[in-house]
C-alpha cells in the first residue's frame, strides 16, 4: 500500500477530537498530503462559527495541487435542501413565517443530517479523489454522526428518511467512508477518545482509520535524565527541564493507555512551534508515519 | 483581595464558557470550591456530554441531576451535579402539567421522546432550566455553570427565546386549535402546509408533533415563563460571564467569536481565565565552571535551548492571551480582569487536582 492508496482507502475521511487537540491542523495536514500526492482534495469545515481568515488560505497555495476549500452551515441545510427538491418558492414562503425553524424544531437532528447528505452527495458525484471532513469536538460529533439513526427512528418515510438511510449506508461503509480520531498525548483526551472510539463503533458501525497524536515530544535527550539532573547549573535549567521532563513522562502514561485499550494504528506528530514553517513539519512527520504503517519504502 | 476573590464572593451565578479543551470544566469546579472556601455554599453544574467534571471530581459515574455534597469547607461548602437532560424535562412536564394525565400523555408521545433525548437543542434548553432551578435552590447562594464548547454556549443562551418563539409561533396555535372547539376554517388553510412539511419530513412526524402540541396545550404560558425568567438570570447584575481560554491560536479564534456574539446578546463577560500556560522561566545564564569537560558542554547546550525554547512558547501564548483580551471590547461597566492559570503538573482527574487548580486562581 502506498501514501495515496492509504489516503483514498475510502473517499470521506472524517477528522474528529475533543476541542483544542488541534483537529483542524490535523486536517489540513491530511489534505495536503493528499493534494501533495497528486489527489485532488477538498477540505469540508462544518460552520456555523466558520472564521474567514481560514477559508482564505486556499488562495494561495504553496505546493503541487492545492487543496479546495468548503464550509458546510448546519443552520442553512433544510432551506437550501428544500430549494433542492423543487420547493424553493414554497421555501422562501415557509421561510418568511418562520416555519421552517418549526420544522427544524420539530425534527430535531434534520440540520446534522443535510449538512452528512451533502457530504454524502459530494462524495458521490466522483469529481475528488478525497474529502477531508474537519468534523466538529468529540462530544458535537457524536450527536452529528447519530442525527441519521436518531431522525431514521422519528421518521417512517419521506426523503428525509431515504437521506437518513443513505446516510447511515455511507457511514458504515468502509470504502465510503472512515473517521480519523486526533488525540494529544494527555490522559483526559485520551480517556474520551477511548469513549468516543467504542460509541461510534458499536452504534454507528463507522469504520476507524488510524488514530493520530498530535503534538508529542519527539526529541530526543541528549542523557539520562537523572545526568541532566546532575548537570544543571542555574535555577531557571533546573525548572525547565523538570517541566519538560514531567511533561514527557505524562506522555508516556498517556500512550500506554491508549496502546493498552484502543487497538489501532497509531500515526504520532511533533509538537511543532506555531510558525511559518510548521505546516511543512507536520506534513513531512505525516508522510513518514504512514509510510512506516504500510510499509512503504519509497 | 484578588480580582477572582470579589466576584466569588459577591456573585449569585457564574457562567464559564470557552471552547473545548481549554479546561473550562475544572476551572468551573477549581471556581466553586473556591467560593466555599471563602464561605459560601457553591453548586457546579455541568452540561458537558464528556462527563469531564465527574473525572475531575474522581466520582464517575456518581454524579447527577440531584446535587452532591463535595466538600465541605469551614461554613462554606461545594456540591456538583450533571445535567440529565431527560429527567430535567419530565420534572419540568410533571410542574406545568394540569393533571397528572396530561403529563402521562406528554411522556408517552414519541415526538416527545425524540425530543427530549439526547438531541442538542434541547439540552441547551434543559441547561438554562436547571441553572434556574439551582439558583432558585435556598440551598445554595452561588450557581457555577460549565457549558458545552463555544458553539453551543450561544444557543445556550439563546435557547429560552427559542423557545418561547416557537411556542407562540401561529403555526403552534392554528395546530392545537382544532382541539379549541370546532375551529374547522383554520383547519383548512393549514392543511396545504402542513402537507409541504408532511413530504419533506414524512407525515407521521407531523402527526406526532401534532399529537404532543395538542398534549401540551395550556402549558405554554408556563413554559414561556420561565424561559423568560432564564433570560433576565442570564443578564442580572450578580451573574457574571467567564470566558476560559488556553493559548492555542484555533480556539483562540473560536472564542473570540463566541465573545462577539455575547456582546451582541447584551451579555458582557467580565473575566478572563487564561488556562494552561506555560511557565515563564528566567533566561539561561549559565557560567559554565572551568572543569566541565567537553561531554558536557553538549548536555549545557541543550538545558538552555530547553530554556530558550520553553521561554519563547510561554512568551508567544502571553502575547495570544494579550491580543485576544484587547480584542475584547471593554464593557462599559469597567475592564476585563484577567487571571492567569499556569500549567499543571497532572491531569486533573481528582478533587486534589481540583484543589492545587483553586489554591492557583486566588
Amino acid at each position: 500500500m502506498d501514501l495515496a492508496q492509504f489516503l483514498t482507502a475510502s473517499r470521506v475521511l472524517i477528522v474528529a477530537g475533543k476541542g483544542g487537540v488541534g483537529k483542524s491542523t490535523v486536517a489540513q495536514t491530511v489534505a495536503s498530503v493528499a493534494a501533495e500526492a497528486g489527489l485532488s482534495v477538498l477540505l469540508v469545515r462544518i460552520g456555523v462559527l466558520a472564521d474567514e481568515s481560514r477559508q482564505d488560505e486556499s488562495e494561495k497555495p504553496k505546493f503541487a495541487g492545492a487543496v479546495k476549500h468548503l464550509t458546510l452551515e448546519p443552520g442553512d441545510a433544510l432551506s437550501e435542501y428544500l430549494s433542492t427538491r423543487g420547493l424553493g418558492l414554497v421555501t422562501r414562503q415557509l421561510s418568511s413565517l418562520g416555519i421552517v425553524d418549526v420544522v427544524a424544531s420539530a425534527a430535531p437532528g434534520i440540520d446534522d443530517l443535510l449538512v452528512l447528505g451533502k457530504i454524502k452527495q459530494l462524495a458521490r458525484d466522483g469529481s475528488q479523489d478525497l474529502l477531508v471532513v474537519d468534523g466538529p469536538p468529540a462530544g458535537q460529533a457524536l450527536s452529528l454522526l447519530r442525527a441519521p439513526m436518531s431522525l431514521g427512528r422519528a421518521v417512517l418515510a419521506g426523503p428525509i428518511r431515504q437521506q437518513a438511510d443513505e446516510v447511515r449506508a455511507m457511514l458504515a461503509d468502509v470504502t465510503a467512508c472512515r473517521l480519523m480520531l486526533v488525540t494529544t498525548p494527555e490522559l483526559t483526551p485520551v480517556m474520551e477518545l477511548v469513549d468516543t472510539a467504542f460509541d461510534l463503533e458499536d452504534e454507528l458501525g463507522v469504520h476507524l482509520s488510524p488514530l493520530t497524536v498530535n503534538r508529542c515530544d519527539l526529541d530526543e535527550l541528549p542523557a539520562e535524565a537523572d545526568v541532566l539532573r546532575q548537570a544543571c547549573h542555574t535555577e531557571s535549567q533546573r525548572a525547565a527541564l523538570e517541566y519538560r521532563l514531567t511533561r514527557r513522562q505524562r506522555q508516556i502514561l498517556a500512550m500506554d493507555e491508549l496502546r493498552q485499550r484502543v487497538p489501532l494504528q497509531r500515526i504520532v506528530l511533533p509538537d511543532v512551534a506555531d510558525t511559518n514553517s510548521s505546516a511543512d513539519i507536520l506534513r513531512l512527520a505525516f508522510i513518514n508515519q504512514v509510510r512506516a504503517l504500510t510499509g512503504d519504502t519509497k | 483581595m484578588s480580582g477572582v476573590d470579589v466576584f466569588l464572593g459577591t456573585q449569585r451565578v457564574i457562567v464559564c464558557c470557552g471552547s473545548g479543551g481549554v479546561g473550562k470544566t475544572t476551572v468551573a469546579a477549581a471556581l466553586a470550591l473556591s467560593a466555599g472556601r471563602q464561605g459560601r455554599r457553591a453548586v457546579v453544574i455541568t452540561i458537558d456530554p464528556a462527563r469531564r467534571l465527574a473525572d475531575a471530581l474522581g466520582r464517575r459515574g456518581e454524579l447527577s441531576n440531584e446535587p452532591t455534597l463535595v466538600e465541605r469547607i469551614g461554613t462554606g461548602e461545594m456540591w456538583a451535579a450533571m445535567l440529565d437532560v431527560s429527567s430535567t424535562f419530565n420534572d419540568l412536564i410533571g410542574r406545568f402539567a394540569a393533571t397528572t394525565e396530561q403529563a402521562d400523555l406528554i411522556r408517552s408521545n414519541v415526538f416527545y421522546k425524540s425530543i427530549s433525548g439526547s438531541l442538542s437543542g434541547t439540552r441547551d434548553y434543559m441547561a438554562a432550566e436547571m441553572l434556574l432551578r439551582l439558583h432558585e435552590d435556598p440551598r445554595f447562594d452561588l450557581v457555577v455553570l460549565d457549558t458545552a464548547p463555544s458553539r453551543n454556549a450561544l444557543d445556550f443562551i439563546e435557547s429560552p427565546e427559542r423557545l418561547v418563539r416557537f411556542l407562540r409561533h401561529p403555526l403552534f396555535r392554528i395546530l392545537t386549535a382544532p382541539s379549541r372547539g370546532g375551529l374547522r376554517v383554520i383547519g383548512a388553510t393549514v392543511q396545504p402546509v402542513l402537507k409541504i412539511i408532511g413530504r419533506v419530513v414524512g407525515s407521521n412526524v407531523m402527526s406526532d408533533v401534532i399529537d404532543f402540541l395538542r398534549a401540551f396545550e395550556g402549558m405554554e404560558t408556563g413554559f414561556a415563563e420561565r424561559a423568560g425568567s432564564v433570560s433576565r438570570l442570564l443578564r442580572a447584575n450578580d451573574t457574571t460571564f467567564a470566558i476560559v481560554i488556553s493559548p492555542s491560536p484555533e480556539p483562540l479564534n473560536d472564542t473570540g467569536l463566541l465573545v462577539d456574539r455575547l456582546y451582541a446578546t447584551r451579555i458582557t463577560p467580565s473575566i478572563v481565565f487564561a488556562n494552561r500556560l506555560t511557565p515563564l522561566f528566567d533566561e539561561p545564564t549559565t557560567i559554565l565552571d572551568a572543569s566541565s569537560s567537553n561531554a558536557d558542554d553538549g548536555v549545557q547546550m541543550w538545558l538552555d535551548d530547553n530554556v530558550r525554547a520553553l521561554r519563547e512558547r510561554a512568551l508567544r501564548e502571553r502575547d495570544l492571551v494579550t491580543s485576544f483580551v484587547d480584542r475584547m471590547t471593554p464593557p462599559p461597566t469597567g475592564a476585563v480582569t484577567t487571571v492567569e492559570i499556569g500549567e499543571q503538573h497532572t491531569d486533573i482527574h481528582d478533587l486534589e487536582g481540583v484543589m492545587r487548580l483553586a489554591d492557583s486562581l486566588s
